[in-house]
């Protein structure tokens, strides 16, 4: 750093600055006091999905001025602003950091078949697919439609919903709609993990 | 380990509400400050600078400490404000008039044994020039022209305004946390520029404050936002290290403005003023990468603004806003 880029900073042509027109100006070169290398990251704000109280998030990440740079988030931590957590964070919310680097993190569908050991991965298609024939089979099997009174109940009680906690009430409506309407009843959401 | 079972009225009370507006104390944030100048005086490269600013901040301390019939003459009867519209303490809101220039008298019969023979020199002119002249120097800088006005006089014009300010501002700021009033941009008691940012541990960790360029009041303003527009997408932090840095920058890419913020949290040592002085360094980063600054230094003014250049002065109403 030079004098002429301290000029600059302080006096935007050093006839502005107090520095300068009360004499104070150092003499000679003015020496940085030290050098500093300043990193850059990205400051969002987010909620975490982790059960249904949606705590504010701030999360700091790397990489967002390429494009073919890649994203990174290197730290979370409470939003304090936010009316619900104030800045605080519970174990897990503390703990987000790690879940999102995490190299056991899924990033695609696997199924490891009955009696087998392995993982194995599987198309979107496939999984949906299996998915929506195993439901179908199973409710087919054992879909309560009457009870011993002979009232009429649809229960399917061999089959339950785990869904996401961090809905709105619209998401949450939907939920359960499309939940009840094959007759699950045991439904629960992530926030129990 | 033992747990004990508390009766709910037995726990100590802890408000964690946000404040909007914390009131200033003059006395306090001038002893503070010439505290920190005179830490910082060698480090900065300035030395002599921080020298002169640090007197000048202790005149401060003292004139703001001047009570009963002292104060009175000093600070003059007490300013007629309409607390009903935004901003009371605003240029253009009230009758000012010159008692601001007493304090300018002050300010400087405490300086004079103290500094060199130039700045006596200095000193001398300037409560020599014509009161009117003096009126118009001072019009000029609370409407942020700077460059209108000698730039050996400004700093000390500025410090007799900030002490006048910040004496009849507390009440007003304290009138206005009563009602949670706050403004986002500007000072919300006098409709200044911001120093900075100052993170603070109280009520809450992590609560980002404006603090004001002329009354010291500090104003609270949402994190991950930009200070100077309101943008939250493109907002980027630059520090030294990835996590507790205790000094960082806050700019944005839809203004290309900047802001420094001062974690209180992490150093409490840190003093919006002065750390921002002693860290200009860092501001040449940022101008190099075509941002530029968003803020005002009461220790430095040299922050030459275009004329065109005016913040907004209606804070932009957004969906989930909190105020």
């Amino acid at each position: 750093m030079d004098r002429r880029q301290f000029f600059k900073l302080c006096a935007c042509g050093a006839t502005t600055s107090a520095i300068s027109a009360l004499g104070l100006m150092p003499g000679t070169a003015m020496a940085a006091p030290r050098e500093y290398k300043l990193l850059k990251a990205k400051e969002t704000r987010n909620n975490c999905c982790y059960c249904s109280v949606g705590c504010g998030l701030l999360m700091y990440s790397y990489g967002s001025n390429g494009k073919n740079a890649e994203k990174a988030i290197f730290h979370i931590e409470g939003d304090a602003d936010h009316p619900v957590n104030r800045g605080a964070l519970c174990p897990k919310g503390a703990g987000l950091v790690d879940y999102v680097n995490s190299p056991n993190r899924n990033h695609f569908p696997e199924v490891r078949e009955a009696g087998s050991n392995e993982w194995k991965r599987i198309s979107w298609n496939e999984a949906f697919g299996r998915i929506a024939r195993l439901m179908k089979d199973d409710r087919d099997e054992n879909f309560v439609e009457k009870n011993s009174d002979g009232t009429t109940v649809n229960r399917w009680l061999t089959t339950g919903m785990m869904t996401s906690s961090a809905q709105p009430n619209e998401g949450g409506f939907i939920t359960h709609k499309f939940a009840r309407s094959l007759g699950l009843v045991a439904i629960d959401t992530i926030a129990r993990n | 380990m033992s747990t004990a079972i508390l009766d709910a009225e037995k726990i100590p009370g802890q408000s964690l509400d946000i404040k909007t507006v914390i009131p200033a104390c003059p006395i306090a944030v001038y002893q503070f400050r010439a505290q920190r100048l005179a830490e910082l005086a060698q480090e900065s490269g300035l030395a002599e600078y921080f020298g002169l600013l640090e007197q000048l901040v202790s005149a401060q301390q003292k004139v703001a400490a001047l009570d009963g019939l002292a104060a009175k003459s000093c600070f003059g009867p007490e300013p007629r404000l309409d607390l009903t519209q935004s901003k009371p303490m605003a240029l253009d809101h009230f009758e000012w008039g010159n008692y601001w220039q007493s304090v300018l008298l002050e300010l400087v019969s405490e300086l004079m044994p103290k500094v060199s023979a130039e700045l006596r020199i200095v000193l001398k002119d300037l409560v020599k020039a014509d009161a009117d002249v003096v009126q118009g120097y001072a019009k000029s800088m609370l409407n942020g022209h700077f460059a209108q006005v000698p730039a050996q006089y400004s700093l000390f014009i500025w410090a007799a305004l900030s002490v006048y300010w910040s004496h009849w501002a507390a009440d007003v700021a304290e009138g206005l946390a009563m009602v949670g009033e706050s403004h986002r941009r500007l000072c919300p008691v006098c409709g200044s520029h911001p120093v900075g940012s100052v993170i603070k541990d109280e009520p809450r960790t992590g609560l980002r404050y404006l603090h004001c360029s002329l009354c010291e009041t500090q104003w609270h303003e949402v994190r991950a936002e930009c200070t100077a527009c309101g943008e939250s997408k493109g907002v980027n932090l630059w520090a030294e290290t990835e996590t507790n840095a205790a000094i960082r920058i806050e700019s944005c890419d839809t203004c290309k403005g900047y802001t420094k913020m001062f974690f209180t949290d992490i150093n409490p040592k840190l003093e919006v003023a002065v750390d921002d002085l002693a860290t200009m360094v860092m501001d040449n980063h940022l101008v190099e990468h075509g941002y530029s600054v968003t803020t005002v230094n009461p220790l430095l003014l040299a922050h030459e603004q275009d004329e065109g250049f005016q913040p907004s002065e209606q804070p932009h109403a957004k969906v989930g806003d909190i105020h």
